[in-house]
This record gives structure tokens, C-alpha cells and sequence, in this order.
């Protein structure tokens, strides 16, 4: 037994936090599809949800009625069926997870990208209403984001290919979760370059010199 | 019958918690309140309660990796 300790693995505190709803739904949406890359996970969040209904049954009062135990734990059962549900191994038929099927379909060849430089391409998912920015980043071989820094939290999924950043290689359905401790520069992998998920709670700050001239205009 | 066994593990395991790493649980749990909401409510920095609910978690040997 031991911590998540791979930079490429989720940390428990976000498995706990989809556990229990608390992830606001850009963060669970990138949690879900991590979880449907890596079917092997799929107990430890089960286990959370055990959890959960052990940690009720333990502490309420013992005058609660049963129906209210049961009403607690019904919710806690129907927030879970209200959000993603975890899906089984990505049918070999498409490289987008199920997860992400609603929000892009079903061959992300077919989206509107936007390429906003060279060998960088984006295709944003809307969720501004949680505050958020979504989207599908897709890195030419070879190529590499500008430095960058966060002022929230970034999470990264990877869907195709791989990137290397400073805290290593990153291939199909790691996860990366940077903050502004961290200043990366991610590049895509020289043959299969890199297709992921970026979850942001707050625009990125480029670090490099490029920065000083994009950097009012990406914030949103 | 495992997700039997889990659960008297579990139960077993929430005796042997401390009460500030039960409380982050309870926060969670009870609350619906996220890592970082945690954080904010009880004005502990971040990195605390990461560690205590890493540190509950490993003590019931559930949500890690397996």
C-alpha cells in the first residue's frame, strides 16, 4: 500500500473529492475520464463511496429514524448517478474517451480546432459558467507549449501520444496536476505528439518572453 | 464478500483515526466540501489537510493506489 506517489497519478484528495460530489463538474469531468483510462482505479473510488456510508452509519445519532440513514445515504447514491458515470475501457473503436463523447463526439479529428501557435491547437469545451476553461489540446510531434505557470490549479489528462515536462513523461491516461508552484514546459512526443484534456480553475501565466506580450490576451 | 470484508476493515479503521484526520473526512463526507474548501472553512493551509485525508486514507487502506 502506498500514496499515490507518481507525478502521473491522481492525488487522493481529488478521487475523495469526486467521491463525494465536491468536485465542481470541469474537475470531475477530468477525474471521470482518468478513471476510465485507468479501469484498475475504479476500486479505490468504489471503496471511497464504502466509505462514505460507513463513516454515516458510524457517527449519526442513534435516534435518527432509519429512514433518515436512508435518506443520507440515497443522496449520496443519487449524486453519484447525477454525475459521470464511470465508463468501462475505451472501446478500441475510438480514442475519445466515453466520458468526453457529449462534450466533443466521438473523433476529435472532426472539431473546429483553433491553433493559436505553431503546432498547438485547441478546442475549448464550455464550462466559463463554473468558472473554469476546458478544453482539448493537441501538440504536433515535437512540439511544445510556451513556459507556462497557473495562478489556480491545472489538470491535465492525457488522451493520445505523450508529453515531457520537467516532472517527466506523461503518456496515455496519466494525469498531471500543476499549480503555481509549478513552471513547465510541456513537449509532445516526437512521433505520436500528444492529444489531452486541460482542465484550468484560472487562465495560465506564460513565464517565458513570449509571455510578456500574449499574457493579456489569453486571460478570460 | 470482499466489499464485506472492506467494510468491517474500514469500520475497524476509523477507530484508529485521529480526530483532526477524522474531522477532514467528516468535512467531505458530511459537508460535500472539497480539499480546498476544507482548507478555506478551517483556515489550515492546503498542504495540512492534503496530508491529513492522504494520511486517513493510507490508515484505512482505501482510495489509494492499488
Amino acid at each position: 500500500m502506498s500514496f499515490y506517489t507518481s507525478a502521473s497519478s491522481l492525488p487522493p484528495e481529488y478521487l475523495l473529492d469526486y467521491a463525494t460530489g465536491a468536485a465542481p463538474e470541469p474537475v470531475a469531468l477530468a477525474v471521470a475520464t482518468y478513471l476510465e483510462l485507468n479501469p484498475h482505479l475504479q476500486g479505490s473510488y468504489h471503496q471511497l463511496n464504502a466509505l462514505g456510508g460507513n463513516l454515516i452509519e458510524q457517527t449519526l445519532p442513534v435516534d435518527l429514524t432509519s429512514t433518515g440513514l436512508a435518506s443520507v445515504l440515497a443522496r449520496l447514491e443519487n449524486e453519484q448517478q447525477e454525475r459521470f458515470q464511470l465508463a468501462n475501457p475505451v472501446a478500441a473503436a475510438s480514442r475519445v474517451p466515453s466520458t468526453l463523447q457529449p462534450y466533443v463526439g466521438s473523433d476529435w479529428d472532426n472539431l473546429r480546432w483553433k491553433s493559436w501557435m505553431s503546432g498547438v491547437e485547441e478546442y475549448v469545451i464550455d464550462t466559463s459558467r463554473y468558472g473554469y476553461r476546458t478544453s482539448l489540446l493537441r501538440i504536433s510531434p515535437g512540439k511544445a507549449m510556451p513556459q507556462h505557470t497557473h495562478a489556480g490549479d491545472e489538470l491535465t489528462v492525457v488522451l493520445d501520444g505523450a508529453y515531457t515536462d520537467e516532472a517527466g513523461l506523461f503518456g496515455r491516461g496519466a494525469i498531471e496536476i500543476a499549480d503555481s508552484s509549478v513552471s513547465h514546459r510541456p513537449m509532445a512526443d516526437a512521433v505520436h505528439g500528444c492529444v489531452c484534456l486541460a482542465v484550468l480553475s484560472a487562465p495560465v501565466q506564460l513565464t517565458g518572453m513570449l509571455g510578456w506580450v500574449v499574457n493579456p490576451f489569453i486571460h478570460h | 464478500m470482499e466489499a464485506q470484508q472492506s467494510a468491517r476493515q474500514i469500520a475497524a479503521g476509523l477507530e484508529t483515526l485521529s480526530d483532526d484526520q477524522k474531522s477532514v473526512l467528516m468535512m467531505a463526507f458530511y459537508e460535500d466540501k472539497s480539499h480546498s474548501e476544507i482548507a478555506a472553512q478551517t483556515g489550515l493551509p492546503l498542504g495540512t489537510v492534503k496530508s491529513r485525508i492522504r494520511l486517513a486514507l493510507s490508515r484505512l487502506k482505501v482510495g489509494l493506489a492499488q
